[in-house]
């Protein structure tokens, strides 16, 4: 097992160093020159060019690129272009608060999700399927800045203007501000988590081993949560690693629509609006090293819910 | 116990009492603005939009500021001194003098003088520190040919310069020798500057030859003398003179702050209240630059400003909380201690509804950029009300007016080099009906190149919306029908800029020219348009241009004359008329207002005539505000100005 993590470990290496070189190139390839965004529109070219010096953009691509990941291996990230202070810290601080908003989704996601996908296969074409299948279509076809204006408007505005009281609307704070933002990102992944129960624990409630257990008089709640939902968990939990680790590269349009100061937020709004490259390299960097341990946690877990999967 | 329990009760109530009414005016409590975005630093040096200058303007402050009054109907514009208490010009408008106020405190508990106001500029004139508006705002002292503008003719084999050192070797009023000489050498000793030469060199060798040692060596130099013409070497000088009014400055004494120009320039009041020229604490400067220099390091984080609100907490993208600088000097008009407030919090709301949300709920009480369709709603809002100020944002569709336009096949004939296209195009637009409609009636038609805050505004324009009479100049153009045409524009930037770059693509369509619409990211657009006229291949672009010192100069100048082509300055159309330039130039050095006028008024005529551009509209600016929200003033250059806000 643990030669398993180790081995996981060195190949995420490799996965890293391509996101590296594929970010290091994507946001030097598209159009736009960082020393004019520092310099603003007024800037002359005497100006551009000591700015470009200074940077070392000035100088061959690989050059850079060499640079860069020499001072990665020294755990430097570089300092940003336009405040020419580290961006490690910065990053790091952003990453947390997605982080925080992103277990809460995630949180929302596996309640709302576990509970609507069990009860419409518990009944497979009732009412109470055909709602909760409905809820989940709509919910991961809603788009995300509609879903977080109108969730605002009901529970912050109206609700404060009939009783005297509402829900934060924007901003990070107290766990109260957590609750919207934390419903409008975790509501896809809620339905997609829904329906992938629901199908799953429909196939699992035929086996014949459901059968057994009900014919030996094991009561419903057992069947379904101690025999149906265990062996259901595997593709629950792949969806839910997959969803985590996508929502940790920060969810941009949630972090807008909350002004939300998480990642995805940081690499739009300071990174790439403005062509700081060393904040979107270290923010993807980051972002991508989440990704990859996450996906590594939901492998180590399918031993853990199903021991006949072993890594030795 | 209890009796300190007690006493402190009293104290606190007569604490409560003070902190009370005082004759309308109330003092205390915390105001919470809501702006789309956060601010980019707190150091003058080192920030671009007005977001960060709405708030940068509460902490630091600036030698002059602009007020804007309505005097008989008409706005005007008065400079009046904010750390300056008066200021004097001599008679050839070259030399400044700022009174400083005083018994002024910075944050830091330091006192104001003339050296931090020399150290301030000085950095932010600094080469090395690339301030965005140094160019713009507070002229150009780079190691470029500007340095040496313009000579006096000793003889045939000598030229001599004057040139004011700021840093490198002490000392003022350097002069430039050429001497003959075997090969072209530059040598600095002390406050002269040497340069041999061999016979035949010609001034613009010499001026390269004399920058390339200045640069190589870190000097700093900006002239300080005209000359005068009279030999082919000279003009070749003057050839290389690019615009702009080297700046020296100086300290004569700890209340006195000298600024020498190398040309007179009108307008140096209006830029000396830019945010740009603001002045902050030497103490912390000196530090900072020792740290990192020459321009400091963690400036941007924290400056010591003279301002009524300090810098109290800054969570970038969350908020920066402001407090109140209970030292601060100004006094309101009845002797009371401004500002009223205790706190001022920006929150970042960056997406427009959440923002409106916000302030509907009351939990913010100020909030910018509402939107357009917004407006009905909100004024039917018992609490809030809206005030509407015009910016001094003008929103174009500038035109490449250059003869061809490279592309692969090595170039096209460009129709818009044609002024008749130009001025169809103007007349085809209907500009009324992109206000009405798409503005929400929240902008104003263009009738000038300028807005009418600025000085110098005259009328000249519309250009009305004559389809018939567009097709007649088309025809008289001889162009070919369909006219095709490619026009990029911004996504996002300028309010609803997307929908009238599409309303100007149908207008233009009606009048058989075919628009090709390229919606680009700002930052990639910028690049595409600030190409030198040889690799320029955009035809039509939607820009805004604010014109923040409130002087025609600022507005005309960097965006008509033709020594401001790309890369770099802003005529990215690359129009160029003689006579504009000459009036532009006359503009900028002549003193009396009245001749300025008049001056502006030819100049925008000559332009207007010329059509480089299509004149769209003048935007609004939609402020939301609280009711209980009282004194808080929009200022026309997109500023809040909050020190004499207070909450009822």
């Amino acid at each position: 097992m643990l030669s398993y993590i180790a081995r996981r470990l060195l190949l995420t290496i490799p996965t890293l160093l391509g996101v590296t070189f594929l970010v290091f190139a994507v946001v030097r390839l598209q159009p736009g020159d960082p020393a004019q965004e520092i310099a603003g529109q007024g800037a002359t070219r005497e100006i551009l060019e000591a700015i470009r010096q200074e940077l070392g953009l000035d100088r061959p691509f690989l050059t850079q690129y060499f640079d860069f990941m020499e001072k990665l291996f020294r755990g430097d990230l570089g300092k940003s272009l336009k405040t020419k202070e580290p961006v490690a810290p910065k990053i790091w601080g952003r990453f947390l608060h997605t982080l925080e908003l992103t277990l809460a989704a995630m949180v929302v996601a596996i309640l709302i999700g576990s509970v609507a996908g069990i009860i419409s296969a518990m009944r497979p074409y009732s009412l109470w399927d055909n709602v909760s299948m409905f809820g989940a279509l709509f919910g991961v076809s809603m788009p995300v800045f509609w879903q977080g204006i109108m969730l605002m408007l009901v529970f912050s505005l109206w609700l404060q203007q009939w009783i005297g009281w509402g829900l934060p609307a924007t901003g990070r704070g107290t766990l109260l501000h957590l609750i919207l933002p934390a419903i409008t990102l975790g509501t896809s992944s809620a339905a997609i988590i829904a329906r992938m129960v629901r199908s799953t624990m429909l196939e699992i409630l035929r086996q014949e081993y459901i059968l057994t257990a009900q014919a030996k008089g094991a009561s419903q709640r057992s069947v379904i949560f101690k025999h149906a939902l265990r062996n259901a968990l595997i593709p629950v939990v792949t969806v839910v690693g997959l969803a985590f680790g996508g929502l940790l590269s920060g969810a941009v349009l949630t972090e807008t629509v909350f002004a939300w100061p998480g990642i995805g937020r940081l690499i739009v709004e300071e990174g790439i609006l403005t062509r700081d490259y060393p904040i979107v390299q270290g923010a993807i960097l980051l972002v991508a090293l989440g990704f990859v341990l996450v996906n590594l946690l939901v492998d180590l877990f399918y031993a853990y819910i199903d021991p006949r999967i072993r890594y030795d | 116990m209890r009796r300190y329990l007690l006493l402190s009760l009293i104290l606190a109530a007569g604490l409560l009492l003070a902190a009370g009414d005082v004759g309308g005016q109330k003092v205390g409590g915390k105001l919470v603005i809501a702006q789309g975005t956060d601010a980019e630093s707190v150091d003058p040096i080192n920030f671009t939009a007005s977001p960060t200058a709405s708030i940068m303007e509460h902490i630091i402050q600036t030698l002059v500021r602009l007020d804007v009054e309505e005097v008989r109907g008409e706005l005007q514009t008065t400079p009046k001194g904010v750390l300056a208490e008066s200021w004097s010009v001599s008679a050839d408008g070259k030399a400044w003098i700022f009174n400083l106020r005083k018994g002024i405190k910075f944050h830091d508990g330091t006192d104001l003088d003339a050296g931090a106001v020399k150290l301030s500029l000085e950095r932010a004139l600094h080469p090395d520190c690339a301030a965005p508006f140094r160019g713009a705002v507070l002229g150009r002292l780079t190691y470029s040919p500007a340095l040496l503008t313009t000579g006096a003719v000793a003889n045939k084999n000598a030229i001599v310069w004057r040139a004011n050192v700021l840093s490198g070797p002490a000392g003022n009023d350097v002069s430039v020798a050429l001497t003959a000489g075997a090969s072209l050498g530059v040598s600095v000793s002390g406050s002269a500057i040497t340069v041999t030469a061999p016979a035949g060199t010609t001034a613009g060798a010499v001026i390269k030859a004399v920058n390339e040692h200045a640069a190589a060596n870190k000097l700093l130099w900006a002239t300080n003398a005209a000359g005068s013409d009279g030999s082919g070497a000279v003009e070749a000088v003057a050839a290389t003179k690019l615009s702009g009014f080297a700046t020296s400055v100086g300290a004569p004494d700890a209340n006195t702050v000298s600024i020498s120009l190398a040309s007179p320039f009108a307008p140096l009041l209006q830029h000396m209240a830019h945010t740009a020229a603001a002045i902050v604490s030497a103490k912390r400067v000196r530090d900072a630059v020792a740290a990192a220099p020459p321009c400091g390091k963690g400036l941007q984080d924290r400056v010591d400003g003279t301002g009524p609100f300090m810098l109290k907490e800054w969570r970038r993208g969350e908020r920066m909380v402001l407090a109140k600088n209970p030292n601060y000097y100004e006094k309101d008009a009845a002797g009371r201690t401004l500002p009223y407030l205790d706190e001022l919090e920006w929150r970042v709301i960056p997406d427009d509804a959440a923002r409106m949300i916000e302030l509907e709920r009351g939990t913010v009480q100020v909030a910018v950029r509402v939107p357009p369709l917004d407006v009905a709603r909100l004024q039917r809002d018992p609490n809030i009300a809206l005030d509407f100020t015009t910016s001094v944002r003008t929103i174009y569709i500038g035109m490449n007016v250059r003869d061809r336009i490279p592309d692969r096949e090595g170039g096209a004939a460009n129709p818009l080099a044609n002024r008749l296209v130009r001025q169809a195009l103007n007349l085809c637009v209907d500009k009324e009906a992109i206000v009405r409609t798409i503005m929400g009636g929240q902008a104003r038609v263009s009738d000038a190149p300028i807005v009418p805050q600025v000085f110098g505004y005259s009328k000249v324009g519309p250009y009305p919306f004559d389809p018939a009479r567009a097709a007649a100049l088309l025809r008289e153009a001889g162009v070919t029908l369909p006219l095709r045409l490619k026009f990029h524009h911004p996504r996002g930037r300028y309010v609803r800029d997307v929908q009238v770059a599409q309303a100007v693509q149908a207008m233009l369509g009606t009048c058989r020219v075919e628009v090709e619409l390229i919606p680009m990211e700002f930052v990639s657009f910028l690049a595409l348009i600030n190409k030198a006229p040889s690799d320029a291949e955009h035809q039509l672009y939607l820009l805004g241009w604010g014109t923040i010192t409130l002087d025609a100069d600022y507005g005309l100048y960097s965006l008509y004359h033709s020594s401001q082509w790309p890369p770099g300055p802003f005529n990215r159309g690359y129009y160029k008329n003689d006579r504009a330039d000459t009036l532009l130039q006359q503009g900028r050095e002549e003193s009396d207002p009245a001749k300025r006028r008049a001056i502006y008024a030819d100049a925008m005529r000559v332009i207007w005539d010329d059509a480089p551009w299509i004149y769209s509209h003048s935007e609004s600016q939609i402020t939301g505000i609280r009711k209980n929200v009282k004194g808080a003033d929009v200022h026309v250059t997109e500023r809040l100005i909050l020190w004499k806000t207070w909450l009822d």
